[in-house]
């Protein structure tokens, strides 16, 4: 049975949130650039991005990254370097996804990220935390932590890409 | 019987007596909400005001046991249009009229409050008194009033109290608390601490909060320079959120300066807009005190606007887990848009706590 574990309402005040703690730990934003990993991910940078500018009366950088040519679980011998709008050298980089897991897409996520640049410092935010660290990576902002069973399945939707705010247990 | 509104002006308002026969003086302000009286009647931020209720029918539904928001009201008296003599509702225990003579808070009604309106959008607040004569005296006697400004310190608790449940340490300041206050936090199963208003930083330190909320309350907040000078040191310690007065209290403690508010800010159905999410919230705001801007280099953001006019309803600090509204997100009476704010609380607390968890 599917339980709906965050409703719209619920995503949007953990999302809100997120925002204000990334405006507290960067004082300025001046250096602020925002990454979101694909798919979903993306879209959560691009609210978080659409939040700052409303408050700030100012856009920051967001930007989209697809890091599956990273992961552990392709070869590594031939890896593409991402192409990103924004050079990310010497910038405060928060990378965005919706759920972190094991840790192995953020792991894929930061090896792109170097590839192309060298970041002053690199911030981790997920709208959900479920668990089952398979690496030594922590979020620096969560929206939720949800605590889970392996076997269990959380998705996250979002009306952009699913017509529906939610995220779903499984 | 007779009675008279007299305005400081020297306008009167004639009409008849209710509540109880003693003659009273304070500060006139006109609640516009359409209900709620017995919640705003013995709603401690109008203490020493004599509320003017402008919707023209009051007391339908009497007085009940589960509205109120302070066992003894601190108003000075009410003026409305007209008032029930019977009520209809099955949650009534006696009439409007009643209440007010036990409670011996003087009302006055068959008062034109559309006229009285009118009259104090143009000139503002102002003292008033309810008398049985109108005559000269009584008028000198307007004139040489001087409103106190020690409203906190008469509401405040006197003696810190707890309210035990199982959850979240929290410390609340009274300057005038409500009682659904309290409720919202039971609710969330906080285990509160009431402290009074002029409680030293270290009793704060002792009790160790997991969160600090700020009550709303009466009278001038720059008048509560003890307050703001222990809020001074403990901002940043602990997460913080203040509603109303508290509100003005905290932009004090930021070096905002606060101003009177305008006219007719005394209702339930204010519009609000949430600037991160552009989302409206109507809300129920009592505060004589407020602020129309926040300067650019101010390390607050602001992060509610009204929406009818120029103000600023909420504000977060940039760094440090501080955040406050002008409003009542409590909502009683009022409607219930912004008790999310509640909910936002505890997650401030437990994302301070996860914070200092994982220091590395």
């Amino acid at each position: 049975m599917a339980k709906v574990v965050l409703d719209k309402t619920a995503m949007q005040r953990a999302l809100t949130r997120i925002t204000y703690e990334i405006i507290e730990q960067n004082r300025g934003l001046n250096d602020l650039v925002i990454v979101g990993i694909k798919t979903r991910g993306i879209v959560l940078a691009q609210r978080i991005g659409e939040r700052i500018a409303q408050l700030e009366g100012r856009a920051i950088p967001v930007i989209a990254l697809d890091a599956s040519d990273y992961r552990d679980d392709r070869p590594a011998d031939h890896h593409t370097i991402p192409e990103l709008p924004v050079a990310i050298t010497g910038k405060n980089v928060v990378l965005v996804d919706d759920v972190l897991y094991t840790g192995r897409t953020i792991r894929a996520a930061l090896d792109a990220l170097m590839a192309v640049g060298r970041p002053q410092k690199i911030a981790l935010a997920v709208l959900i935390d479920r668990g089952h660290r398979e690496l030594p990576i922590r979020p620096d902002f969560v929206g939720k932590n949800i605590p889970t069973a392996r076997t269990e399945k959380i998705k996250v939707q979002v009306a952009e890409i699913d017509q529906i705010d939610q995220v779903v247990l499984a | 019987m007779k009675r008279f509104l007299i305005l400081e002006d020297g306008t009167v308002f004639p009409g008849q007596a209710i509540g109880a026969a003693v003659n009273t003086t304070g500060e006139l302000v006109l609640y516009t909400g359409a209900t709620g009286y017995q919640e705003a009647i013995t709603n401690k931020s109008y203490t020493g005001q004599i509320i003017g209720f402008t919707y023209p029918q009051q007391g339908a539904v009497g007085i009940n046991r589960d509205d109120y928001e302070t066992i003894e009201p601190t108003i000075k008296g009410v003026v409305l249009g007209e008032s029930y003599q019977l009520t209809s509702h099955w949650r009534a225990q006696m009439t409007l009229d009643q209440f007010l003579r036990s409670k011996r808070i003087p009302g006055l009604q068959n008062v034109d409050t559309r006229r009285l309106y009118r009259h104090l959008a143009i000139h503002g607040n102002m003292k008033a008194s309810l008398m049985d004569t109108h005559d000269a005296h009584a008028h000198d006697q307007i004139k040489a009033l001087v409103v106190a400004n020690n409203q906190v310190s008469q509401v405040s608790t006197k003696q810190a109290y707890p309210s035990p449940n199982i959850g979240r340490n929290v410390v609340v300041l009274d300057l005038g608390l409500k009682n659904t206050v309290l409720r919202e936090l039971s609710k969330r199963q906080c285990n509160v601490t009431v402290l009074p208003f002029d409680t030293a930083s270290e009793t704060i330190e002792t009790i160790a909060p997991d969160g600090i909320l700020i009550s709303d309350g009466p009278g001038d907040p720059q008048a509560l320079t003890k307050t703001i000078t222990m809020l001074k040191e403990i901002q940043g310690h602990y997460p913080i959120f203040a509603i109303g007065l508290g509100f003005s209290i905290m932009a004090l403690v930021n070096d905002v300066s606060v101003e009177t508010r305008q006219f007719a800010r005394h209702s339930i159905n204010l519009v609000v807009k949430e600037k991160i999410t552009q989302n409206i919230s109507f809300t129920a705001q009592n505060g004589n005190y407020g602020l129309t801007t926040i300067p650019a280099d101010s390390n607050l953001l602001t992060t509610h606007l009204a929406v009818n006019h120029q103000e600023v309803l909420g504000f977060r600090h940039r760094f440090l887990p501080v955040f406050a509204v002008n409003f009542d997100p409590e909502a009683a009476a009022g409607p219930t848009d912004a008790q999310h704010l509640f909910d936002d609380f505890l997650d401030l607390m437990n994302a301070d706590i996860e914070r200092k968890q994982r220091v590395f």
